[in-house]
């Protein structure tokens, strides 16, 4: 990165917020799926779960099995809630329509790129990480 | 000495008929319905003057919440959905919870992870394809082109086999309508006189079925596909919300369903050898085994309590009366009562039994209880439980991350609006896929217990739920409503591969060969390239390959396998290069095919190797992984133009 100065530039905000974003979606999904494989397995295995001598005496919540309703029902129910909390309080809103052409002619993306970075208008650039 | 009586095929037979017309009032609505969206798209594009391709294969980027979300929805959820996964939850019961309880991430997974970052890349690039962002991405025509047909390889095999799974249900729709079996009749008249050696049943609905998808794509475009993807979400959500109540109400509680499953085992495969059939004995009649006592008149059923076992026929085999025994493939229905076999109504043959019949194999193990604990009961081929744990960490880390690997779902991620439309489209996805998948293995649990034995051809358990229910309400014509979701859920797959095909085709191959071509010459091209597609799809699934949905699995994985690890890299990592990006893919694509060789090497059937346990995908995705890093990084880094267009921008105060 020698030849164009990048005291001029900043990290596209749509970058940093999504990059941030993903690392909370990973973390989302090793929490959920520990907690979904995690108790399933372990309030639902056979030996433990189903007594051979008395089949229809199983632990049932809501007509369900209960390993059913706190592995795979509760946390689903839960990610439901944290999406509530993800898409409207902690995604940011980010300007995405920086394009160099709105409108999509049949362009070579290749040619487009001559529109250096240096020669993009501010106006367009312009991340709204709010 | 052993008999078996048979009974008539079944009370699915009773609601086919009550039910048929509706069934064809309601598929021809819909059908209706989905031309005049066609005409409306195509009348919105004719009277807006924006780019013809842009707004072809990507409705020009302004789609709303409902429709990105729906569209996203919808188009994921295949015939797999309404077909694959109601048979499968009928097989295996609750254990199908687990199964599938990955997909309550895929919202946030699928769309969250990399939306933001290839709608803003798409736009910066001016890309309407995968293959076209990529390029436009790394500056190289290459990893365009190696693209291209990595996608155009594994979608022509998906629609082929989406084109064969939407005529099936099609048909099972019809089967038994007058109207229909005329149809057929001149058709069979047809392909006979062809030589051809077609079902002709199958042909008709694969021919009706194939021009609307062919139709309607090609003459609205995208933006047709996403508004029938709208109306196709609504018709799948609200078959499924009325199939739930009338369920729970028609078994008598969930509780009831579940103590009763805890109590049921599998069905047993085996052959019977009948020794006195005079005719064919049709697929899916119920058989009753009655033991004889010397001294007794063989065909006097009353002296003898309907009892010991009961069959169904799982495929009726090759009847030839001078050859005795005639041999058929049953399933053995374990844990029968009296009350469900008084009632199934009895056929009563002219000499009212079928004499001898030996089980070829007889009862293993008993399973009881597998129907509601993990991991599921064993398959008799195999002698694996059906969902040990690694599988079920497997199936979590495939449906999400794989959703978000497929290119049919990275183009919808280009065709949204601005990032407002994203966020309020993941909670709506999310609830969609809520209020869809964990109430379907409610209502196919229940269904195990109100309609036992379709073990026979349990991908039919879906519509002949939907006839049972109404008929119990007596509503007949709700079923055709209900039906229309498995269909609505192909056809919205189906437009959508099409649609993906199509573009790649015009936009990454032709469009490069000829940069010159007028405004005018490429709609024609587009819209003859969609037709030849479609047309082509239609004629290869006239003779399909045999294994078709393990050919849609394969073809789903590999394209998550061979696109995710790039993709993801491409959007984050300021280092990715072209090399990099292409040496994942083929890396990803190797080692799919590889796990898919040495699976069917060993098996000696089409199937995947698992590796520790885990689906191809996973072990797939993390070599494609380490190959990006480890190629990029030997290989030049990319120029700082190139950077600073996709991770920088100017800083306000200048």
């Amino acid at each position: 990165m020698n030849s164009i100065d990048l005291s001029r530039y900043e990290p596209d905000p749509v970058f940093v917020n999504s990059r941030r974003e993903t690392v909370v979606i990973c973390i989302l999904f090793i929490l959920f799926m520990g907690w979904s494989v995690g108790v399933s397995y372990f309030l639902g295995e056979q030996s433990r779960y189903f007594k051979p001598e008395d089949p229809a005496n199983i632990d049932l919540v809501w007509g369900m099995p209960s390993w059913v309703c706190y592995g795979v029902m509760f946390p689903w129910i839960a990610v439901n809630a944290i999406a509530i909390w993800f898409c409207f309080f902690f995604m940011k809103d980010d300007d995405l329509a920086d394009g160099p052409h709105p409108d999509l002619a049949m362009v070579d993306p290749v040619e487009v790129e001559a529109d250096s970075p240096e020669n993009a208008n501010p106006q367009q650039n312009e991340g709204g990480a709010n | 000495m052993q008999h078996v009586s048979p009974l008539s095929a079944g009370p699915h037979f009773i609601f086919a008929a009550a039910s048929d017309f509706s069934a064809i009032v309601a598929f021809s609505i819909y059908i209706l319905l989905v031309f005049f969206l066609a005409i409306l798209s195509n009348r919105y594009r004719q009277s807006n003057n924006k780019s013809f391709l842009a707004e072809y294969f990507l409705g020009s980027r302004t789609l709303g919440v409902w429709a990105f979300a729906l569209t996203f929805a919808a188009t994921s959820a295949s015939g797999g959905s309404f077909m694959g996964f109601p048979s499968l939850v009928y097989t295996h019961g609750w254990v199908l919870a687990m199964w599938i309880a990955g997909y309550m991430l895929v919202p946030i997974v699928a769309i969250g992870l990399l939306g933001k970052r290839i709608n803003q890349f798409s736009r910066k690039t001016d890309a309407i394809t995968i293959p076209d962002m990529l390029r436009g991405r790394f500056q190289d025509p290459m990893i365009g082109v190696v693209a291209t047909y990595f996608i155009v390889f594994f979608m022509v095999f998906n629609l082929v086999a989406q084109f064969k799974a939407g005529s099936k249900i099609l048909q099972t729709l019809m089967s038994g309508i007058p109207f229909f079996d005329s149809t057929v009749l001149m058709i069979s008249q047809v392909t006979n006189s062809l030589g051809l050696g077609l079902d002709p049943a199958y042909v008709l609905c694969l021919l009706v079925f194939g021009l609307v998808v062919v139709a309607y794509t090609t003459y609205g475009g995208f933006r047709a596909v996403v508004w029938t993807d709208v109306l196709q979400g609504f018709f799948m959500v609200a078959g499924v919300l009325f199939m739930l109540p009338v369920t729970i109400w028609a078994v008598g509680g969930m509780g009831e369903a579940t103590r009763l499953m805890a109590t049921m085992q599998p069905p047993i495969e085996l052959s019977l050898e009948v020794t006195q059939a005079d005719s064919k004995i049709p697929k899916n009649s119920w058989l009753h085994e009655r033991v004889l006592h010397s001294g007794l008149p063989e065909d006097d059923f009353n002296h003898f309590p309907l009892q010991k076992r009961l069959f169904r026929v799982k495929q009726s085999g090759d009847f030839d009366p001078s050859e005795r025994p005639y041999t058929i493939s049953v399933i053995e229905i374990v844990d029968q009562n009296s009350e469900f076999i008084d009632s199934l109504p009895i056929f009563r043959k002219a000499n009212g039994s079928l004499g001898l019949v030996q089980p070829v194999e007889l009862q293993t193990e008993p399973q009881v209880g597998k129907y509601v604990s993990l991991p599921g009961f064993k398959k008799p081929q195999s002698n694996q439980a059906y969902l040990p744990i690694a599988l079920a960490v497997s199936f979590f880390f495939f449906w999400t991350f794989s959703s978000a690997g497929q290119p049919s779902n990275m183009v919808r991620l280009m065709a949204f609006r601005d990032s407002k439309t994203l966020k309020r489209a993941i909670f709506t996805v999310c609830v969609y896929y809520s209020l869809i998948y964990f109430p379907i293995v409610m209502i196919f649990c229940c269904a195990r217990v109100l309609m036992p034995g379709w073990e026979t051809d349990s991908d039919r358990i879906m519509p002949e739920m939907a006839k049972f229910l109404t008929m119990m309400i007596e509503m007949p014509w709700l079923a055709g409503i209900l039906v229309a979701a498995p269909f609505a859920a192909v056809m919205s797959t189906m437009d959508s591969f099409l649609l993906m095909i199509s573009s790649s085709i015009v936009r990454d191959i032709y469009q490069k060969k000829y940069p010159d071509a007028s405004a005018q010459r490429i709609k024609s091209v587009t819209y003859w390239t969609t037709i030849i597609v479609g047309i082509f799809a239609m004629l290869a699934a006239m003779n399909p390959p045999r294994y078709l949905q393990d050919l849609i699995i394969f073809t789903g994985g590999g394209l998550s396998t061979t696109f995710l690890a790039p993709m993801a890299l491409s959007l984050y990592w300021k280092r990715m290069n072209a090399s990099g990006a292409i040496s994942g893919m083929v890396a990803g694509f190797l080692y799919h095919g590889l796990a898919y060789l040495v699976g069917t090497q060993l098996t000696g059937q089409f199937s995947a190797y698992y590796l520790a346990g885990f689906d191809p995908f996973v072990p797939g995705s993390i070599i494609s992984l380490m190959t990006c890093i480890v190629v990029a990084r030997l290989t030049q880094p990319p120029s700082d133009a190139i950077v600073i267009k996709f991770f920088y921008r100017k800083k306000k105060s200048n």
